[in-house]
């Protein structure tokens, strides 16, 4: 696995990184810059190694989640000020926000194995891989998800 | 998926859409971005640089004469160094015990 090759595989997944970053940060872009610039720093000096056991992309997501999760650790007071503003804010702005203040409200667990299926078009087998958790609990989350945001939206109509 | 989640799938296609209108930054930038985590090391040495500048110049400082202070007050003769102090000359000098010899 040479660093050209891990540069040419980050970079084909850069959006799709970015975006997944950025929900494993609340939304946050600022956030989800720093995730995936230590992501990128983490994959290119060679302390996250791919095992090649998954594919490319669910290793990447995999490294995402895990370093979103400890940036989000450090960063917890700052941004439950940042939500707090962002909540405020999305009052005011149009409809393209909406789905933000939905999601949020789904617990951290259901939301990620939500986005990943939906969003992301993972299976539960990957998704299983991302967040380090059985394929069992992972379809329990995906199932509960899915019935809270059934519910969310009926409720948001 | 069964077919139920059409609704979930509308959801989340809405959500794509609004997604693209976000700005993806730009891949090189991003890979190419220094450690942030090196900026707050690199502040702490810098501060330490200039703290031992500071000492080395402060102690420099110290080896250079340093200006002496002079106080001079008025003290009260004590004991006999009063006896030993004369304003006249040697020919003017009497003893402190003439008076005995002349006035008896």
């Amino acid at each position: 696995m040479t660093k050209k090759w891990l540069h040419h595989v980050l970079e084909q997944h850069h959006t799709d990184a970015y975006l997944w970053a950025r929900q494993c940060c609340d939304f946050d872009d600022e956030g989800a810059k720093d995730v995936l610039q230590m992501v990128y720093l983490k994959i290119l000096e060679g302390k996250a190694k791919y095992n090649e056991k998954s594919g490319v992309k669910t290793w990447i997501f995999s490294v995402i989640r895990n370093t979103a999760m400890d940036h989000q650790k450090s960063k917890k007071a700052l941004y439950s000020l940042s939500i707090v503003q962002e909540i405020a804010d999305d009052y005011d702005t149009h409809e393209f926000v909406d789905y933000q203040a939905i999601i949020r409200k789904l617990p951290e667990r259901q939301k990620q194995v939500a986005l990943l299926v939906f969003y992301h078009g993972q299976t539960l087998e990957e998704i299983a891989e991302i967040l380090e958790l059985g394929v069992g609990t992972v379809r329990t989350h995906y199932d509960r998800g899915k019935k809270a945001l059934k519910e969310l939206l009926i409720n948001s109509k | 998926m069964e077919n139920d989640d059409k609704e979930l799938k509308d959801f989340f296609a809405t959500m794509k859409n609004a997604d693209s209108r976000v700005e993806v930054p730009d891949f090189r930038l991003l890979a190419a971005r220094k450690k942030k985590g090196m900026r707050p090391l690199m502040a702490v040495a810098a501060s330490l640089v200039a703290v031992v500048i500071s000492c080395w110049y402060l102690l420099s400082d110290n080896e250079q004469p340093q200006a002496v202070e002079i106080i001079i007050t008025e003290k009260k003769e004590i004991g006999s160094m009063s006896l030993m102090t004369s304003d006249g000359t040697i020919e003017e000098w009497k003893s402190p015990t003439q008076s005995l010899i002349d006035d008896f």
